[in-house]
């Protein structure tokens, strides 16, 4: 897994605590804004990892490429 | 010097009597066709693209070694019908280098040029696919004698597969199929792709490249490595029943997807891969389901967040309301109950105060036409100035009065405003004032009877500035009486 994968994994557990928290009302009403805050601000990072960027091909030159500049010089 | 008299000669050849001769011996020892087998190699057309030739070789049972070979040849009356025999096998495999095979031949030797060669008439695609099937066979046993079937499924798909090794013929249309279909979900993927041969010589090296790639790359480390080609032949998809290719992806620490575009057939890749999917599209669509899931499970997430703050404000809402109409309550019946209380002792202190006020008005208005009257009688020559002094005094005292009345004014209002004890407190105060006032009211004092005296209508405090014969005025709760002083005491 890489980074990313982590951080959203990360992310969805966090959010998951947070959801439960209001949900069972274990939170105290000073902290609500701040637990909402947060919990739109990883949602909001979660989504933006997969829509914001636009789709991207990135070549990555290996053998086959330099085998076959060889092949074209004989 | 060779010396070849003591050999016993019998014959005399030249080079074409000679390789006719063997090509004699060769033609009486395989008089009719043989079935030879082997491995082809070096497989080519000729220069007329009409015949195929290649060698047939055979390696060492052990080593990766040619013990021996020989030339072969289809020419061109016989292609067709090879080709044929192929195809009935339903295109399981192809005429190509390294595959096994057993063919029906003459054998011939040219005297042109001396070699011998095998001269192709059929072949028996059985020995083939069995040999394939075989090979196969052998690579699935060994595979799971060593327990490594299942390594790369077990492996844990990535929660979120953005980045993706891509492995496939760059432009084919494997690839396009792939990435159009990636691309019309508008998810942000990062495809890292590293284009290989996907059927042919090469195909092995650089699959086992381009996956022991990935695994190595450090930042660009892709969450899924992809193989996929277009549809095929299941000759073509031989080429993924290999054993390198195979260890490959189940060494692979990134989860490897195969679609190698064939709807029947499985290659032994597509066994040992994470998961096995049909052609470059639906592969493209597994990946996208896969992050929609993802999103969705984050609409799922968000929507909850709303419904639980939602719930938890109303539920806040309520606790306060309860609250607010528990404090009503209190006050209103505070109030209820010490309502008549507040309105006694409003007026009260208003009538006290008014009184006061009026009193004191009452007695500046008195002393201020004593003062006019006196004046004008001793100091008619000065009324002007007189005049002046009075309306001076007369200013400052209704200055006083009004700024006096104002605070008591102000005072009002916020008492009216504060609470019980407050009012109490500014009924005690204004009873003691009141009472002072009383004291201090001289025609209080007078109508018990005291009186005043006046000597050339200066107050007369003591005995010792009078004399005998002096005329006294002297000033009554009601009424005056003129006097002369007889004697005087007390000095």
């Amino acid at each position: 897994m890489n980074k990313k994968s982590i951080e959203y994994s990360k992310a969805i557990e966090e959010l998951n605590k947070i959801l439960s928290d209001l949900e069972s009302e274990n939170i105290d009403v000073d902290e609500l804004s701040g637990k909402v805050k947060r919990a739109i601000e990883l949602i909001r990072l979660c989504k933006n990892k997969i829509k914001r960027t636009e789709m991207e091909v990135k070549n990555m030159m290996g053998e086959f490429e330099e085998e076959l500049s060889g092949d074209n010089r004989e | 010097m060779f010396d070849s008299s003591n050999l016993k000669t019998e014959k005399v050849y030249s080079v074409l009597e000679l390789n006719n001769t063997v090509r004699r011996l060769i033609r009486s020892e395989f008089s009719g066709y043989i079935w030879v087998y082997g491995e082809i190699k070096d497989l080519r057309m000729s220069r007329n693209k009409r015949h195929i030739y290649f060698d047939l070789i055979q390696k060492h049972s052990e080593a990766d070694e040619i013990v021996a070979k020989v030339s072969a040849a289809i020419f061109e009356g016989r292609k067709q019908r090879i080709f044929r025999r192929i195809k009935e096998t339903e295109g399981v495999f192809d005429l190509k280098n390294d595959i096994e095979v057993k063919f029906l031949c003459e054998v011939d030797l040219y005297p042109k040029n001396g070699s011998y060669n095998l001269i192709i008439a059929d072949i028996d695609p059985v020995y083939t696919l069995g040999k394939l099937a075989q090979n196969r066979q052998k690579i699935i046993e060994e595979l799971k004698k060593e327990n490594v079937f299942n390594k790369n499924k077990s492996l844990p798909l990535s929660p979120l597969i953005l980045k993706i090794g891509l492995i496939t013929a760059h432009e084919s249309a494997a690839y396009h199929d792939f990435i159009s279909e990636l691309e019309s979900s508008g998810f942000g993927f990062k495809v890292l792709l590293r284009s290989c041969h996907m059927q042919g010589k090469n195909t092995e090296s650089d699959i086992v490249g381009a996956i022991n790639f990935f695994n190595s790359s450090g930042r660009d480390r892709p969450d899924a490595i992809i193989v996929t080609r277009g549809g095929g032949s299941s000759a073509d998809l031989s080429w993924f029943d290999n054993k390198r290719i195979a260890y490959a992806i189940i060494n692979s620490k990134i989860p490897v997807l195969t679609a190698l575009g064939h709807e029947i057939n499985v290659s032994i890749a597509d066994l040992v891969a994470h998961t096995a999917l049909k052609t470059p599209t639906k592969a493209a669509q597994f990946l996208v389901e896969n992050v929609n899931e993802v999103w969705n499970n984050l609409e799922n997430i968000q929507n909850s967040l709303l419904r639980a703050v939602n719930r938890f404000v109303d539920g806040v809402r309520l606790l306060l309301e309860r609250k607010l109409n528990q404090i009503n309550n209190f006050v209103s019946i505070y109030f209820r109950d010490h309502h008549e209380d507040i309105i006694k002792k409003k007026s009260l202190i208003f009538n006290n105060v008014s009184h006061f006020i009026n009193t004191e008005l009452s007695n500046i208005l008195v002393s201020s036409q004593r003062i006019n009257s006196a004046a004008s009688f001793c100091f008619r020559g000065q009324k002007g100035e007189l005049e002046e002094k009075e309306r001076f005094v007369f200013a400052r005292v209704s200055r006083y009065m009004k700024r006096e009345s104002g605070k008591i004014d102000d005072s009002f209002v916020v008492l009216g405003k504060r609470s019980n004890s407050i009012l109490q407190k500014a009924y005690k105060d204004t009873k003691f004032v009141e009472e002072k006032v009383n004291i201090l009211n001289p025609s209080n004092v007078m109508r018990r009877g005291y009186s005043v005296s006046y000597k050339d209508n200066k107050l007369v405090r003591y005995s010792s500035g009078l004399k005998r014969g002096d005329k006294l005025k002297t000033v009554f709760f009601k009424g005056r009486a003129f006097s002369r002083v007889e004697k005087t005491e007390g000095v």
